[in-house]
């Protein structure tokens, strides 16, 4: 079985591998934003100079798809290549204190 | 030394072979196991796909086994071997980039684990049952559930290290088998070369694997070959370990040119040589800046890290997930909903605790106790390796005063759940063995929920956090 995933690595990347890293990334994104955003009183918090308000949920996950964006993250971009997918992660998805504006 | 690690007189040969020749034996040899092994799939496939959100470090590994897949070498820089990542890359390559696809490896090794468990205790001790309890303590144990479930590397390298005790035992148990036992060494060889490409931390069981085969050499007779036998086994164990761990890296090498160290390198002081010397020393350059990592990076201002000494009773155990649920949650499109709240409530916790099932771990520290008794009262080899491979593991980390996560625990689960067994083999502790077996189940389904991620109320998941008593 460990020989046949190693040898399975070995055969490259699947068909659908950007794509649903894409849509991994999302939900990660949206779930680390979620996180921070449900322990906030009153539940406000800022993305990207948007508001986050989960009082309004189509609104909070609107804001998000639009900030997510089609290529929020390319995972072939030379310039991302010397960087670790967290820093990525990271650099779109970590909620700001609106306090701190 | 003593030849027999229980109490009990050892079976004579035709016992053996009457035994082995019972129908009902040959289906016990088989059903056992698999139903272990069935059994402990059964308990971690439900809900492996949620959260649908990495969890913990699986922000880090899972996309270095994407990377893997598509470059060859991970992006970005790692302080880990590749061993693990390529492991998660083939879970990926089998069934996507998806919850299931990036823990599908973990589950399978966290079921090899429990059968090398059973395997190894089949080993110490007589019969089916002692044996089927130690490897059902590491199947319902905390720490070995979670990190079975989770797409991070210390399923891997407890694998791997339960491997190698795995060899090592059957060497000391059949050490007239000159055969067996050299086969056995190049196993245990491997398995801690395969264990030093998931985490460097694997060398922590190398000195008692090592001190074990030596032993077994010393018991040669005297002359030539005995001096010749230790040479071998001190060059197997070091030579061995480092080929596999160099045979990793040769994709590293082949992918240089997209390596964290090239790309630094070329961009920062126009090195963009691809010459094989060139990549060579980029590569002992990696090296180099993780070790200097590992040297530095001590851990200390993170909540869920803690000095490794307080892994004895359990008291800070990491968490690798944990979100307070809103009804809000349930209206994320697809494309965004991590779904680790799926149907529950305003109010409601869903956390990831990688705490070991107290059953498991407060008898193993008892029987730990009991083991360093008989070691001494029967000087027996056997009893004091698998001491060993238990303190190793575990000293290093408390030597160092770095904090530690308590899923560091994940390799020393099988050696406790072998102490386990061979405490309750003997005569005085046998009557404890249906009050064990009752508690661990019954402490595993109590804290499934926070293994598992399940939702729970603020008082349910309070009651659980048993290590605030401390």
């Amino acid at each position: 079985m460990l020989v046949a995933l190693g040898a399975l690595t070995g055969c490259g990347a699947p068909a659908k591998l950007d794509r649903q890293e894409q849509v991994a990334f999302a939900r990660a994104c949206a779930s680390l934003i979620e996180r921070n955003v449900v322990q906030a009183d009153p539940p406000v918090r800022e993305l990207d100079g948007e508001q986050l308000d989960l009082d309004d949920p189509a609104a909070f996950y609107s804001t998000l798809e639009r900030l997510r964006g089609p290529d929020t993250f390319d995972f072939h971009k030379p310039d991302n290549a010397d960087n670790s997918p967290k820093d990525m992660l990271d650099d779109n998805c970590r909620p700001r204190d609106a306090s701190r504006k | 030394m003593n030849e027999l690690v229980t109490l009990e007189p050892p079976a004579t040969p035709a016992e053996v072979e009457a035994d082995a020749s019972s129908s009902r034996r040959k289906w016990l040899d088989f059903g056992v196991p698999t139903a272990l092994v069935v059994g402990t799939a059964a308990t971690r496939l439900p809900y492996l796909s949620t959260p649908r959100a990495f969890v913990f470090d699986e922000i880090y590994y899972v996309p270095d086994a994407a990377s893997i897949l598509r470059n060859g070498v991970e992006q970005g820089g790692v302080v880990h071997p590749p061993g693990g990542k390529w492991l998660i890359a083939g879970g990926i390559r089998a069934f996507g980039f998806t919850p299931f696809g990036w823990r599908f490896a973990a589950l399978v090794c966290g079921c090899l684990i429990v059968l090398l468990t059973y395997l190894t205790a089949r080993q110490l001790v007589r019969g089916h049952l002692i044996p089927a309890l130690a490897a059902g303590a590491v199947a319902l144990d905390g720490v070995s559930f979670t990190t079975g479930r989770v797409g991070m590397l210390d399923v891997f390298l407890a694998l791997f290290t339960t491997s190698a005790v795995t060899f090592t035992v059957f060497a000391l148990r059949q050490r007239e088998n000159r055969r067996r036992v050299t086969w056995c060494r190049w196993g245990a060889a491997l398995s801690l070369g395969a264990g030093l490409t998931v985490k460097w931390s694997a060398v922590y069981l190398l000195l008692a694997v090592l001190l074990a085969f030596l032993w077994l050499d010393a018991k040669q007779p005297q002359g030539r070959r005995q001096g010749q036998a230790v040479l071998t086994t001190v060059l197997l164990f070091t030579v061995v370990p480092a080929a596999v761990y160099a045979l990793a890296y040769v994709p590293w090498i082949v992918n240089a040119d997209k390596t964290y160290q090239h790309l630094s390198d070329c961009s920062r002081d126009d090195d963009c040589s691809l010459a094989l010397t060139n990549r060579i020393r980029q590569l002992i350059e990696d090296q180099n800046r993780v070790l200097d990592f590992q040297r530095t990076s001590k851990q200390e201002t993170n909540s869920n890290a803690a000095p490794a000494w307080e892994w004895v009773n359990q008291q800070h155990p990491t968490v690798m997930f944990r979100t307070e649920c809103d009804s809000a949650f349930n209206q994320a499109p697809d494309d965004l909903a991590a779904k680790a709240c799926s149907g529950a409530g305003d109010g409601k916790i869903v956390e990831i605790v990688t705490v070991a099932n107290p059953v498991v771990w407060f008898t193993a520290m008892g029987a730990g106790v009991v083991l360093i008794v008989l070691t001494i009262w029967r000087r027996d080899m056997i009893l004091l390796f698998l001491l060993l491979a238990g303190a190793y593991q575990w000293f290093f980390w408390a030597a160092n005063d770095r904090h530690s996560y308590s899923f560091y625990i994940a390799p020393l689960i099988p050696v406790f759940a072998l102490w386990i067994a061979v405490v309750f083999a003997q005569r005085w502790f046998r009557y404890i063995v249906p009050v064990f077996a009752v508690l661990l189940v019954a402490a595993f389904a109590f804290y499934y929920p926070i293994w598992a991620g399940r939702p729970l109320t603020p008082d349910q998941a309070r009651a659980r956090e048993y290590w605030l008593a401390y």
